[in-house]
């Protein structure tokens, strides 16, 4: 950015934002010490951030005794986990870049052209289904750097670029798969996916690896706390010397990286690819992500707290399916409970605002 | 009062957690005047501006607005036809002048009828005219000149008056001559005295003395929050302007500190430093002085410290050329310059320096977070222990580690900033941009005896600030900014504010 750029948001920020940010602090003062103990704000101290847990369990409590027949049931366990393995890796990888302080609404799309590569040149190019992999990775990772240069490099909104990679990207995937289903998906592909730990579904197993391997980077590795800063104050972090640009752009890179490995999980779980699946499947991973905000480490993207509401989402959906509501309480349900999250968030004055 | 009085304030108090920035104030403007409001930096000129634009209220003291007691916060601007122009004045770039023009009386239109934009052009004509000036109507307001904006922003205060029925306007002007040059701040000058004859009211306020002493009728001079007198600019000069301006006090808020004569090796040399208002500079700073930059407003001392680290204009850094203790540094940029042992405290605290959601010891361990946590654990006891260190040791109240940083006063958060860079590595040059800009005068004299202190332990020290008063308090050296250059130096014991002013407005000692 020129400084002429930075003087002139200065000059914008001064105008109204120090007005509103300076301004409280000074108020704040009076019998400094005091009124600042007063106002202490930690990090999530109180018992507010097991609200979302709690409710949680109330709700699959409610369920069972309301369903005793259908709810409480091993199957519908199964199937819930099944359900939310796609969603659950996809929002780790969103977690990454919203944790910097970012956008990436191509994560669906990026999914769903993995899948189709995967199908494409497994089944129509009896290619190795180990060769189909690294390609369908490898073209993920290349729309996450392609998001990165525009973004990061080049300056672009993320916002509109990645809606713009969306749309480009479900329409290569109609070309490649010529708008047809694929099925017949290789049988090792499948397996990767089928197997079981009792009623514990494989691909749910690989989500919650991911979220373990997510968590420990957010909470025991100097980069969570980069990405943290960076996603806190994108401009302080650049004058304290880190390396800010190469952060977002990995951000960009791992959050495209692991929907194309959601794609992979996909296309195994079904055993067939829908070129028409993908925008489905963009609204839960930040409804999840949001209404994490609210939980475990409230006002910041967390990994439990995203578990958390990914799965309280999709208990509150399957029991009202599962008590006779039409399919279309999906939609409502993810889209209500998205913002309510940050309604939440923002009457607890923590978050909404990003 | 006279009748042709049209704003007077009388007796305004005003403070801030305990601070008293205002003292008795009394000011009033009159018909056909330009009434020129100084000061040094942080004398409350600009809470008087904020008080008069109805952002502040005062505790004490009332307001009269063409003989009419009016409340605070004084609302209604528009209809008693008082508009503050600040020195950034709040137009919209992508936008042509005609629209900017026109915004705040809703184009002369209803709210479905059509604009008539030949109207418009026309009412701005008229007004131009009115001035002396004419402007390109359809060009964008980001593409027109520093003067053309500051005109286009006076006509539209002009046109909010006429609309509000009012032949005599009132406009407060925010030191609107920063960014303009010296044949345009002339042609300002003209603009505001042929609105102060048609009947306009209008309020100066600058430091600089010699453009209030020749454009203004009456000159209010302001020190530590009181109007120290009121002169007719014909009764006065510059010399007997700036002794007024100036406190001769010895100030008990600034460390006593025995000025270092020039000598001890360089630490960091910087040549070639350009930016949006500096050409070519070259620069070095000692090991263990205080070096101090500044200048009058808008003369580079606010970029210059982000050019040194290489940040902020991408363009100029390719020419940059840093040496640190004789060693040169390739490409500098943030990141190389903080383990090289630079660090910079930016001004503007909530966007540059802190993460104002995360906690004292987020904020705290975040540039060197391997001295403070495992490579591949960080489970925040440690790290929250040390921080704990740090916020007692340099005075943080209160010192609790896991407390968020908008829960800190000013003062605490910029101890924080300072800790942070300070207790980290062994630092050698500390860059500091206003340090005490929004910090309570009780943390000021703490994080000036920290700044003292690490300047005995050999840092080097540069602080970049347009207080004239704190940098001939605290600094061994000072080098005086204009124009894009540095045009003077003044060292040890020639220091003085008076000295600094004198440079900085363009006179030679």
């Amino acid at each position: 950015m020129s400084w002429k750029q930075a003087l002139d948001r200065q000059r914008k920020k001064t105008d109204g934002g120090t007005v509103r940010q300076v301004m409280p602090s000074f108020a704040a003062q009076p019998g400094s010490e005091k009124a600042a103990r007063g106002k202490r704000r930690r990090s999530g101290s109180d018992l507010s951030r097991f609200t979302l847990l709690g409710v949680l369990v109330l709700t699959i409590v409610v369920f069972s005794i309301a369903l005793p027949q259908s709810f409480p049931t091993t199957g519908n366990f199964s199937a819930i986990l099944l359900s939310q393995a796609v969603t659950l890796i996809l929002s780790m990888g969103l977690l990454v870049a919203l944790r910097s302080g970012d956008f990436d609404l191509s994560i669906a799309a990026t999914m769903n052209f993995s899948a189709a590569i995967l199908a494409v040149l497994t089944v129509d190019h009896h290619v190795s289904l180990g060769l189909a992999i690294v390609v369908a990775l490898g073209v993920s990772a290349l729309i996450g750097v392609a998001n990165a240069v525009l973004i990061v490099g080049a300056g672009l909104n993320a916002f509109v670029m990645t809606l713009g990679m969306q749309t480009l990207l479900y329409g290569l995937t109609y070309g490649v798969t010529s708008t047809a289903v694929i099925v017949n998906i290789p049988h090792a592909l499948v397996s990767f996916t089928s197997w079981s730990i009792g009623p514990i579904p494989g691909s749910a197993v690989y989500g919650w690896i991911i979220a373990i391997i997510i968590w420990y980077a957010f909470e025991r590795l100097p980069i969570g706390r980069y990405l943290q800063f960076i996603g806190g104050n994108r401009e302080a972090a650049q004058l304290l010397g880190l390396p800010v640009a190469r952060i977002r752009a990995g951000a960009f890179i791992v959050c495209a990286l692991l929907a194309g490995f959601a794609g992979i999980v996909l296309a195994g779980t079904l055993g067939a690819v829908d070129p028409s699946a993908g925008p489905q499947y963009l609204l839960p991973p930040y409804a999840g992500a949001f209404l994490g905000t609210v939980a475990i480490q409230v006002g910041r993207f967390n990994v439990l707290g995203t578990v958390i509401g990914t799965y309280l989402l999709v208990t509150g959906v399957t029991g009202l399916e599962l008590a006779g509501a039409p399919s279309w309480i999906s939609d409502v349900f993810n889209g209500g409970a998205l913002i309510g999250a940050i309604v939440v968030a923002r009457l607890f004055g923590q978050r909404g605002d990003s | 009062m006279p009748p042709d009085v049209l704003i007077a304030l009388d007796g305004i108090d005003k403070s801030f957690s305990g601070t008293q920035v205002l003292k008795n104030v009394s000011l009033d403007l009159a018909a056909g005047e330009i009434h020129g409001l100084i000061g040094q930096n942080g004398c409350g000129k600009s809470t008087i501006v904020k008080i008069l634009s109805g952002y502040h209220v005062p505790e004490a003291g009332s307001c009269t607005i063409r003989g009419v007691p009016t409340k605070f916060p004084i609302a209604n601007q528009g209809l008693h036809g008082l508009t503050t122009i600040h020195q950034e004045l709040a137009l919209c770039g992508p936008m042509t002048v005609a629209e900017n023009f026109g915004i705040q009386t809703g184009y002369g239109s209803g709210w479905l009828s059509p604009i008539s934009w030949r109207r418009e052009g026309a009412r701005l004509r008229k007004l131009a005219d009115q001035v002396g000036i004419t402007l390109p109507t359809t060009e964008r307001v980001d593409r027109i000149s520093p003067a053309e904006r500051a005109f286009t922003a006076i006509l539209r205060a002009l046109l909010v008056a006429q609309e509000a029925g009012q032949d005599q306007p009132i406009i407060i002007l925010d030191e609107p001559t920063v960014f303009l040059a010296d044949a345009e701040r002339d042609k300002l000058f003209s603009v505001l005295r042929r609105t102060a004859n048609a009947g306009g009211a209008l309020l100066l306020v600058s430091h600089r003395l010699k453009e209030v002493l020749q454009s203004c009728d009456r000159i209010s001079v302001m020190r530590d929050g009181e109007i120290v007198t009121t002169v007719q600019s014909a009764d006065t000069d510059i010399e007997s302007l700036s002794q007024a301006m100036l406190d001769n006090q010895i100030r008990d808020f600034y460390p006593t500190r025995e000025k270092q004569q020039p000598g001890k090796p360089v630490r960091l040399r910087a040549k070639n430093v350009s930016g949006t208002s500096l050409q070519d500079l070259t620069l070095e700073l000692r090991e263990g002085e205080i070096l101090g930059v500044t200048g009058l407003a808008g003369m580079g001392q606010d970029e210059l410290p982000y050019l040194l680290i290489g940040e902020r204009d991408r363009a100029a850094r390719r020419h940059l050329r840093l040496m640190l203790d004789g060693k040169n540094i390739p490409q500098p940029n943030a990141g190389r310059m903080a383990r090289a042992g630079v660090a910079l405290v930016p001004a503007e605290r909530a966007r540059d320096a802190i993460w104002l959601r995360g906690a004292a010891f987020e904020n705290l361990t975040i540039s060197d977070l391997r001295l403070y946590e495992g490579a591949w654990w960080l489970g925040g006891r440690r790290a929250r222990k040390a921080a704990e260190g740090l916020l007692t040791r340099f005075g943080v109240r209160p010192p609790d580690p896991r407390m968020q940083l908008r829960a800190f006063s000013g003062g605490n958060q910029q101890k924080i900033v300072i800790a942070r860079l300070l207790g980290g590595k062994p630092l050698r040059v500390l860059l500091l941009h206003e340090p005490t800009q929004g910090v309570d005068i009780g943390a000021r004299k703490q994080i000036l005896e920290l700044l003292c202190e690490s300047a005995s332990q050999g840092v080097a020290i540069a602080i970049f600030s347009s207080d004239h008063e704190q940098i001939a308090a605290m600094c061994d050296r000072v080098l005086v900014l204009r124009d894009g250059q540095i045009t003077g130096e003044i060292s040890a014991s020639d220091v003085s504010e008076e000295a600094i002013a004198r440079m900085a407005q363009g006179h030679q000692s």
